[in-house]
């Protein structure tokens, strides 16, 4: 009953003026970042960061999850019209979705995305509203070696599951944890690795990091080729299914829902796995399997359902535990520091307001999309073609302005540019980028929690296996760097070898 | 052996390992254990030592994976050239505006991006609007302080 009431409070505040002002620039600047090849959620989310310096914790959050999963239903149009998916999460919808834009059935192949991505965000946001409270209230009985264990298990799951080499992505986590230890030491004060510039003492500022690597590095990687699109778009019309298509449609979004909110939970999961399984599971119900990669409304209905139903569940870690689990959780938990709020188990009680009111904006910003998303899809789809070479320096100007504007700082720009161009190498020789951020983000955290167990204990790491709850956690770490250093080269072939953006 | 068939992975994990042990080294100037538990340096030398292990294993796998080389890091012909300017122009607005100002800086950036596709004269207008607009956006409407000269623009 309390969750109602919160909703319904949370409801009444994301429809008052700025709130729904904000989410409503939030899923349009998202559905502008998923229609453009070459920008993800992740850079999007990154590069838009700055602008929310001047709004309230709330205000911030809203607008950038309107960014994060209206970026997942703009890939889909492109994905549709153009056979370009907009974002990675979309590459799935090309098989069955830009053959039925052949077809001359577009409008039902994105009027099913819509439907389905729709339907998928809200059960997952409901999910969110379920189980939320229930893990933040367990959460809250974890002592420091508790939550030291489970931000590794955070963190070994992203690495673990993340990009081509187990032993690349523990590289780039542990880089990120030596970058987060330069700074004035949280417990004593001592300024460490300041090199003796000033602008070090305060330590690195994650917002140029997070533009750097995944915005600027992602904007290089697409310079070296032309981004023009010239395919003509398709005709769109008639935006629902056929009645005899209605019962098979609304099963895949079922399934698909729930596929993609338990997926979200896990960490170092990323929004491809759940299409890759969903399209996978739908082919294989299907009595006609020799549809699909033709045109199977099912095989759109499916993954594009799961994609965005991931969004809810992948907020589950981050607003419960505060541990981000991909790299957009760690430019929102980013932006949470940013604005003084710290997400974790007390973020429920702590923020209730803030919270409940991100929560409800997420159930209207999904059915501003819904309304933007089937009458507009053609209109969506002429943003795609907007060429790189106009783009590109404009996003850039954007990045550095924002950046600047952060601490008033130059510094801050060169740390950007200096990581840009860092993280445009790393990706080439396939260092996923994605733990950098992690535990850059989660690095304080970590070294506090660590220094605390190690206090409680005396010195003694072996003592963290005498907490029960320590050694089931510790045992999901080793298991899954053993998992992944062993299966690590089968799973890859299934899903991918390349570090994707979720 | 040419320098440029050596693995981009391998370059890479030199580089890292060279920064890590200055890390490690920087590391041992502050203090590992304080009399009620870890200190300073605890963090950063546990940080340091393991990243060196696993860089070790990096640095053998890359001889035995395929991977890029420095040869075909870099792309060549208009992408690399477009890559190359613009992290010139990067460097351009990082070095002059603080003396020029953002709105000059970002004209002169953008009118080298753009006029990479476009005929010089169009980049210049187009790149006086973006910049105009940008002006306007972050700092009257976002009231996000920018980076001025001393005529304050």
């Amino acid at each position: 009953m309390d969750t109602v009431f919160h909703l319904i409070s949370g409801l009444t505040n994301a429809m008052a003026g700025m709130n729904l002002l904000y989410c409503t620039i939030g899923v349009v600047a998202g559905m502008v970042v998923g229609v453009l090849p070459g920008l993800g959620p992740t850079a999007g989310t990154a590069l838009l960061l700055p602008v929310t310096f001047g709004m309230s914790a709330t205000e911030a959050i809203i607008m950038l999850s309107g960014i994060y999963y209206g970026a997942m239903y703009g890939g889909t149009i492109t994905s549709v019209l153009i056979n370009a998916p907009g974002e990675a999460a979309s590459v799935i919808t090309c098989l069955d979705g830009y053959p039925m834009a052949k077809q001359g059935r577009a409008g039902a192949a994105l009027g099913v995305a819509a439907i389905g991505s729709f339907i998928g965000g809200i059960i997952s946001l409901i999910g969110l509203l379920i189980i939320g409270p229930l893990v933040a209230e367990q959460a809250l009985k974890f002592g420091p070696p508790e939550y030291f264990c489970l931000m590794l298990v955070g963190l070994t799951l992203v690495v673990g599951l993340l990009g081509k080499s187990l032993v690349k992505g523990l590289i780039v986590a542990l880089m990120g944890l030596m970058l987060s230890l330069i700074g004035t030491d949280s417990s004593m004060g001592t300024v460490r690795f300041s090199m003796g510039i000033d602008n070090l003492i305060s330590g690195l500022d994650f917002v140029g990091i997070a533009m750097g690597a995944f915005g600027l590095s992602e904007i290089f990687e697409s310079l070296e080729q032309d981004l023009k699109v010239t395919k003509e778009l398709p005709k769109v019309s008639g935006l629902f299914p056929e009645k005899d298509e209605w019962p098979v449609v609304l099963r895949s979004i079922g399934r698909g829902s729930l596929l993609g909110f338990f997926i979200g939970l896990i960490p170092g999961t990323n929004s491809i796995i759940p299409t890759v399984i969903s399209y996978a599971g739908e082919k294989k119900l299907s009595k006609h399997p020799e549809k699909f990669g033709k045109g199977a409304i099912e095989g759109v209905a499916g993954p594009e359902t799961a994609n965005n139903s991931y969004c809810g569940g992948a907020l589950v870690p981050l607003f419960t535990l505060g541990i981000p689990t991909s790299p957009v959780m760690a430019v929102l938990i980013g932006a949470f520091i940013i604005h003084g709020v710290t997400p974790g188990p007390t973020l429920f009680t702590k923020h209730a307001d803030l919270v409940w009111t991100v929560i409800a904006s997420m159930f209207i910003g999904n059915v501003l999309l819904v309304i933007m998303n089937l009458p507009l899809a053609k209109a969506w789809a002429q943003v795609a073609r907007i060429p790189g070479k106009i783009l590109f320096p404009i996003i850039i100007i954007i990045a550095l302005l924002g950046v600047y504007g952060m601490n008033n700082s130059m510094f801050d720009v060169g740390s950007m540019i200096f990581f840009g161009i860092v993280g445009y190498f790393m990706k080439k020789a396939d260092f996923p980028m994605a733990p950098l951020l992690l535990t850059f983000i989660l690095g304080n955290q970590l070294e506090v929690s660590l220094v605390q167990s190690m206090t409680i204990f005396r010195g003694d790491f072996a003592l963290f296996l005498t907490r029960p709850i320590c050694l089931v956690l510790l045992s999901i770490v080793v298991t899954t760097l053993f998992v992944s250093a062993f299966t690590g080269k089968k799973r890859k072939e299934v899903f991918g070898s390349e570090e994707t953006e979720m | 052996m040419n320098r440029f068939s050596v693995k981009l992975a391998t370059a890479v994990t030199v580089i890292l390992t060279a920064l890590t042990t200055a890390y490690l080294v920087e590391s041992f100037n502050y203090n590992y254990w304080q009399r009620y538990g870890p200190g300073p340096g605890f963090m950063p030398r546990w940080a340091s030592v393991i990243t060196l292990g696993v860089l070790i294993v990096c640095f053998y796998q890359s001889f035995k994976e395929e991977g890029k080389t420095l040869a075909d890091t870099f792309p060549k012909g208009h992408g690399g050239v477009n890559v190359i300017v613009t992290w010139a122009s990067l460097i351009l607005f990082l070095t002059l505006s603080k003396t020029l100002g953002f709105t000059v800086t970002s004209v002169i950036m953008l009118t080298i991006l753009f006029g990479r596709n476009i005929k010089w004269h169009k980049a210049l207008v187009l790149s006086l609007i973006v910049s105009l607009c940008c002006l306007f956006v972050f700092k009257s409407l976002l009231q996000v302080p920018v980076p001025v000269n001393k005529y304050g623009w």
